[in-house]
């Protein structure tokens, strides 16, 4: 079967991204396809390579980027929520007249078009999300 | 038969997200307690739920808040939470 995640929390202020990240395991542990996790409102912040935990603690967009090496995955960062939060490649830096950009590798910024294609290829698609 | 997985996440305090959950929960759903949500197994919440749908807590969740005297309610790891949704047409996730 054919899954769609979609996360709409913050890593930092919500158990919903963990929730996802195991989730996303279990589907691609049992074999299924994980067609896409696409990240939405304050989601995009587990697109953030400037996230940084103390040494005994999760730090969950690298946990997205260990799960992205040990298995080919779509992780895309809505790119109109992610702009307005900080979280920029180097096309968006450029285009905002930035001089940094912070977009972890293994995500790319993309528009709700791909939710929407997402969303039409799947058998099911789960929301993760939290609010505030 | 068209039957709904509802997920929720919020604890017992957030009576608005329960309430909404509920007015959604359909004869042939399924409901399934994440995060927060595992605190409505305890005693003094658990009558908040309704009888008529099929109720189940991630273990992990239950495991991470020291609850582990949920009665009457299907405990399921994380590959067994895939499984439901598929067993199930539909997700709608409270928050």
């Amino acid at each position: 079967m054919i899954f769609t995640l979609v996360v709409h929390a913050s890593p930092v202020q919500h158990q919903a991204p963990e929730t996802a990240l195991r989730f996303a395991r279990a589907v691609l542990e049992a074999g299924h396809t994980l067609h896409r996790v696409f990240f939405y409102r304050d989601g995009v912040l587990n697109g953030n390579t400037l996230v940084s935990s103390p040494a005994d603690e999760s730090n969950i967009p690298e946990d997205w980027q260990a799960l992205a090496k040990e298995y080919p995955l779509d992780l895309v960062v809505c790119i109109a929520a992610a702009i307005r939060r900080g979280v920029l490649d180097a096309n968006e830096a450029r285009r905002y007249d930035k001089n940094q950009h912070n977009l972890a590798p293994g995500f790319e910024l993309s528009g709700l078009g791909q939710l929407v294609e997402a969303a039409m290829l799947s058998d099911r698609v789960i929301t993760f999300g939290g609010r505030g | 038969m068209s039957r709904s997985l509802h997920t929720l996440n919020t604890p017992p305090s957030d009576t608005d997200t329960l309430s909404h959950c509920l007015m959604a929960l359909s004869e042939g759903d399924e409901l399934l307690l994440i995060e927060d949500a595992v605190y409505f197994t305890l005693p003094a919440h658990r009558h908040k739920l309704p009888s008529g749908v099929p109720i189940h807590a991630l273990a992990v969740d239950l495991q991470a808040r020291g609850l582990t005297n949920a009665t009457d309610i299907s405990i399921i790891s994380d590959p067994e939470f895939v499984n439901l949704t598929l067993h199930c047409n539909r997700v709608v996730s409270w928050f």
